[in-house]
């Protein structure tokens, strides 16, 4: 148990370290940067987990299933604590990239070549975390056949 | 031992859920981190059950534009009930359920899109919301298949009163649904006649409450 509750002082100094660490430099870069270091951080997090559950907390406690037991309860608030931080920061992120995007991007017209009907890579660098979701708007239809 | 081996199995990678994705080789979650992890049809948010990879609960002005469906639905049916709306993504799919006492909707809004594209139609989309409000009209009845029929007629009664032509209120289904019955869904004849039926009922100002387990 006390080997646990080790463990658990050392995912808290993670935490601690990375955390904070992380938000700050998610504010300074891309949106599409920022969300990759956060996916990047949740990777991290995902492989702890998985690793604690499989073979760190089997290792640390052998047959002792109390000992097991304890180390899945503080490995499962562990993550709940990380998944809490990485939502926030995710919000966060979320909100000023959507903030800043209708700032920072110039209308569609002003970007293209008037001719040009390829894909524009500007755009590409502009993509924003949910914009598969800003593409898509359901709408009630005006005809009653509501074809498009 | 046991003991601990039942609490692994049931966790899950509650950050997956979120789309900050982890590698497809982490199968596991872990239990507790609900907010937008997996969902029970039968239960809600839980451990268990099957995964839905869903991104965020919907505001009430979402780019989505479901929960303004959604609020156009229940008012032209004249329902007072709220529902939370998640949007969900790559799942190809739309459910209803009840979690924590909340009425519950969980849309794939690329579905949808999707379906509109199959059916022709932009009534496609409305349609299956409208099925999904359904579900939660009628009741869950243990019965599916009459669950699925109970929610279908409750559409047909909405795309009437939004404005849809017979034809249309029943396209997506014929598009997207089965020849044959399966375990959870009627055949897509059935289901259009059922749409149908809601939607000729509508037409005349009357509702058949036999497609409602919970109105009376």
């Amino acid at each position: 148990m006390d080997r646990n509750l080790r463990f658990l002082a050392g995912l808290g100094a993670l935490v601690l370290t990375l955390g904070p660490t992380h938000r700050a430099r998610a504010q300074d870069l891309s949106c599409a940067n920022a969300v990759g270091e956060l996916q990047s951080y949740a990777s991290q997090v995902n492989r702890v987990a998985v690793f604690e559950s499989n073979e760190g907390i089997p290792a640390r406690c052998g047959w002792n299933a109390v000992c097991q037991e304890l180390g899945m309860q503080q490995l499962k608030a562990w993550y709940a604590q990380q998944a809490y931080l990485v939502n926030g920061w995710y919000a966060q992120i979320s909100q000023a990239c959507a903030a800043s995007a209708g700032r920072q991007r110039p209308p569609a017209e002003t970007r293209r070549s008037r001719d040009s009907r390829g894909i524009s890579e500007e755009n590409i660098q502009d993509l924003r975390i949910d914009d598969e979701d800003r593409t898509v708007r359901i709408k009630i239809p005006s005809t009653p056949q509501g074809y498009r | 031992m046991m003991t601990a081996l039942t609490s692994r199995r049931s966790m899950c990678l509650g950050l997956v859920c979120l789309g900050i994705a982890a590698g497809t080789s982490t199968s596991r979650a872990i239990a507790g981190v609900r907010p937008f992890c997996r969902f029970s049809l039968r239960e809600g948010w839980t451990g268990d059950g099957p995964s839905e990879y869903i991104t965020r609960k919907a505001g009430p002005d979402d780019a989505s534009g479901i929960p303004q469906v959604v609020r156009r639905i229940t008012r032209i049916l004249s329902i007072d009930q709220n529902f939370d709306v998640y949007i969900a993504q790559q799942e190809d799919n739309a459910f209803a359920t009840v979690a924590g006492g909340r009425k519950i909707l969980v849309v794939d809004v690329g579905f949808l899109e999707k379906l509109n594209r199959m059916s022709r139609t932009e009534w496609g989309a409305i349609q299956v919301i409208a099925h999904e409000i359904g579900h939660h009209i009628a009741g869950f009845s243990a019965d599916r298949h009459r669950s699925e029929l109970n929610a279908d007629y409750w559409s047909g009664q909405s795309l009437q009163r939004l404005g849809s032509s017979r034809t249309v209120a029943a396209s997506a289904i014929l598009a997207i649904g089965t020849e044959l019955d399966t375990p959870t869904h009627p055949n897509s004849r059935r289901r259009a006649a059922t749409i149908e039926h809601g939607w000729n009922d509508a037409s005349h100002g009357k509702i058949d409450y036999s497609f409602c387990d919970d109105c009376r």
